[in-house]
C-alpha cells in the first residue's frame, strides 16, 4: 500500500478543515439559543456577545452559522457515503469483470455523468419534496456517476497488474480481491473522489438550501443563511458576509486537501489518452 | 470525418431517445393525481374527465410518450397545469435570457482565461505565477451563488454601478438588459475561469515535455515558437471539451445566479413549477437542459474532429 504522502498544500487543507470542526463545535459552548427572536436586538450589528450580530427576527448569527454549518457538514457527509459505497461497488464491478454488462452500465453512467448533480437533485427534489432526508438521498445519487466512473477506469488498470492475476491464480474469492487487495491500492485516487464529491456535496446543498427547497426553516443550513441574508444585504452586509466567509474557507480546505485535481480535469485527462 | 460525425449524430440520437423516456417515466411514476390537486374540493367525476381529456391524460402510456418526443422537435409540450397555457409560450421569453446570460458567462471564459493561462504557463515560477496560482485556488472555492451575493454588494450598493434587482426586459431595452446581464454572467464566470487557467496550464506544461517539443526545440524554434507553433495545438483540445462541460454546468450554476439577481429566467420558472408541482412545465424544461447539454457534447466532438485529425480514425 502506498503511502500517501503530505505536502504543505494538503498540510494547510488539513489545518483549515480542523479549524472549521473546531468552530462547530463551539457552537456547543455558544450561549445563545440557535432560534431565540429578540426584536430589540433586528439586525443589530456585531456585538461582544453576539460576535457576528443579529438577523432580522434578532437571533444570534454566530450560533445559526455553526449549527447550519454542521447541518450542512452532517447532510454531505452521508450523502458522500451513499455515493461512495455505490459508485465504488458500481465502479469496480464494471472495471474488473468488463464484458457487456460494462458496456451497459458505463454508457449510462457517461449519459448521467453529463448531467449536473444540481439538476439531478432538483429533479428528485421535486419527485418526493424537499427537507433534508430528500436532499441527503438526492445528492448521494448525484455523486454515483462521477465515482463509479473514476472507480472503473482505476479497477480496469489494476486488474492487469501482477499482483491481481496472482490473488486469482491462488482462487482467493472476487469479492476480497476487489475490496481487500484492489482498494487499498486506488486509495489516493479514492480519497481525492472523496473530498471532491464532499466539495460539490457543500456546494450543492447550500444551492439547494438557497433557492428554499433543501433544509426547511426552522432548521438551517448555510444556504438558508446566505439567502435570508441577501434579502437584507443592504441594511446588514454583516448577515451574508460572515456566513459566506466560513463557506467559502471550509470549501477552500477541502479544495486544497483534493490536490487540485477535479473531476473535469481528470476526465480530460482520460479524454486524451 | 463524414462518417465519423454520422457515428456520434447516431449516438445523440439514442442518447436522446434513452433520456427523453426516463425523464417522461420518472414523472409519470410520481404520486399524486395533478387533476385532482388542481380541482380540490370541487372534483366531480364529470369535471375529472373533462380536464383528464383536456390534459390528455386519458391516452395510453405509449402515446402521451410519442407526443412528449414529438414535441421535442415541433416545441409543443402540451398545456402548463398552472397557467393553462402552452408550456412553451411561458418558456419562450426565459430561454432568451438563459441563452444571453450563458453566453455572456462562456464568453468572459474564453477571453479572460486562454490569454492567461497562456501567459502563466510561460512564465511558469515567475511573479505572475505566484500571484494568479493562489488567487486561482481561492477563486475555484467561492461558490457563484455567494460571488454574486458579493457582487450585488460592491458594484451594486456600495460602487451603484447597477441596480440590485432591476433587471431590464430584452424587449424594453437591450442595451440596459445586456449591461445588467454582465454581473450575474461575472459572477457565474470566475470559477470556471480559474479552473481553465489551471487546466490549461496544466496542459502545456506536460505537452511542453514530450518529444516532439524537444525535437522542434532542437529545430531551432525559441520558446515563443514552441508554444505557439506546436504545443499549444495540443494543450488546448482538453480544454475545449472541459468548455463543453463549463457550458453545461452554467444552465445550472445559472439556476441559483438567478435568484441572487432577481432574473426571471428558466431557474425561477423550474423552482416556481416544482413547488406547484407543474408538472408538464418541469419534464420540458429538464428536457430542454438535457436536450443543451447533449447537443454542447455533440458540438465538441465536432469542433475536435476539426481541429484534432487523430480522432478521425
Amino acid at each position: 500500500m502506498k503511502k500517501i504522502k503530505l505536502n504543505n498544500q494538503k498540510k494547510v487543507g488539513i489545518i483549515i478543515i480542523i479549524f472549521m470542526i473546531v468552530f462547530v463545535l463551539l457552537g456547543f459552548l455558544n450561549p445563545n439559543p440557535f432560534d431565540l427572536m429578540n426584536k430589540d436586538l433586528k439586525l443589530a450589528g456585531p456585538t461582544f456577545r453576539h460576535l457576528f450580530g443579529c438577523d432580522e427576527f434578532g437571533r444570534d448569527i454566530l450560533k445559526r452559522t455553526q449549527t447550519g454549518m454542521g447541518i450542512s457538514v452532517a447532510i454531505s457527509v452521508f450523502s458522500v457515503l451513499i455515493g461512495t459505497f455505490f459508485g465504488t461497488v458500481i465502479g469496480s464491478l464494471c472495471g474488473y469483470f468488463g464484458g457487456i454488462v460494462d458496456e451497459v452500465l458505463s454508457s449510462i453512467i457517461d449519459v448521467l455523468f453529463a448531467v449536473p448533480s444540481l439538476l439531478l437533485a432538483l429533479v428528485f427534489v421535486s419527485l418526493f419534496g424537499s427537507g433534508y432526508l430528500q436532499v441527503t438521498l438526492a445528492l448521494g445519487i448525484a455523486i454515483v456517476p462521477s465515482f463509479a466512473k473514476m472507480m472503473r477506469s482505476e479497477f480496469k488498470k489494476q486488474r492487469e497488474l501482477e499482483y491481481v492475476k496472482m490473488a486469482k491464480l491462488l482462487k482467493i474469492p472476487t469479492a476480497r480481491i476487489l475490496f481487500v487487495h484492489i482498494l487499498p491500492n486506488v486509495t489516493e485516487t479514492f480519497l481525492n473522489c472523496v473530498f471532491i464529491a464532499f466539495n460539490n456535496c457543500i456546494l450543492a446543498e447550500a444551492g439547494l438550501s438557497f433557492l428554499g427547497i433543501g433544509v426547511q426553516p426552522p432548521l438551517a443550513s448555510i444556504g438558508t443563511l446566505l439567502s435570508d441574508g441577501g434579502g437584507y444585504i443592504r441594511k446588514a452586509p454583516f448577515m451574508v458576509f460572515f456566513p459566506a466567509l466560513t463557506l467559502i474557507l471550509l470549501l477552500f480546505g477541502i479544495g486544497l486537501l483534493s490536490s487540485g485535481e477535479s473531476f473535469h480535469h481528470a476526465y480530460s485527462k482520460r479524454f486524451k489518452d | 470525418m463524414g462518417k465519423y460525425i454520422i457515428k456520434k449524430l447516431i449516438r445523440l440520437i439514442i442518447t436522446l431517445i434513452i433520456t427523453s423516456f426516463v425523464i417522461f417515466l420518472i414523472f409519470e411514476l410520481v404520486p399524486g393525481n395533478p387533476v385532482l390537486d388542481k380541482l380540490g374540493t370541487r372534483a366531480t367525476p364529470e369535471l375529472v374527465e373533462s380536464l383528464r381529456i383536456q390534459y390528455g391524460l386519458d391516452q395510453p402510456f405509449i402515446v402521451r410518450y410519442l407526443k412528449f418526443v414529438g414535441g421535442i422537435f415541433t416545441l409543443d409540450f402540451g398545456k402548463s397545469y398552472t397557467y393553462g397555457v402552452s408550456v412553451f409560450s411561458l418558456l419562450k421569453e426565459k430561454l432568451v435570457i438563459n441563452f444571453f446570460l450563458s453566453l455572456l458567462a462562456l464568453f468572459f471564459v474564453v477571453v479572460i482565461s486562454f490569454p492567461l493561462g497562456i501567459y502563466v504557463a510561460k512564465h511558469t515560477g515567475g511573479l505572475s505565477d505566484k500571484i494568479i496560482s493562489p488567487l486561482n485556488q481561492a477563486s475555484m472555492s467561492v461558490p457563484s451563488f455567494v460571488l454574486g451575493l458579493l457582487i450585488t454588494f460592491f458594484f451594486g450598493i456600495v460602487l451603484r454601478w447597477f441596480k440590485p434587482g432591476g433587471y431590464v426586459s430584452f424587449n424594453v431595452n437591450f442595451g440596459k438588459f445586456l449591461y445588467f446581464l454582465i454581473f450575474p454572467a461575472f459572477a457565474l464566470a470566475i470559477p470556471k475561469i480559474a479552473m481553465c487557467i489551471r487546466l490549461l496550464k496544466g496542459n502545456i506544461l506536460e505537452e511542453a515535455t514530450k518529444d516532439y517539443a524537444l525535437t522542434a526545440y532542437a529545430r531551432g524554434n525559441n520558446t515563443t515558437g514552441l508554444l505557439y507553433r506546436h504545443v499549444l495545438k495540443n494543450a488546448i483540445m482538453p480544454t475545449i471539451t472541459f468548455i463543453g462541460m463549463i457550458a453545461a454546468d452554467m444552465i445550472c450554476s445559472g439556476i441559483v445566479i438567478e435568484q441572487v439577481f432577481s432574473i426571471p429566467g428558466l431557474g425561477q420558472m423550474l423552482i416556481s413549477s416544482i413547488s406547484t408541482r407543474d408538472f408538464p412545465v418541469v419534464e420540458a424544461e429538464v428536457m430542454m437542459i438535457a436536450l443543451f447539454i447533449m447537443l454542447i457534447s455533440f458540438i465538441t466532438d465536432i469542433i475536435h474532429v476539426c481541429l484534432d485529425p487523430r480522432v478521425r480514425i
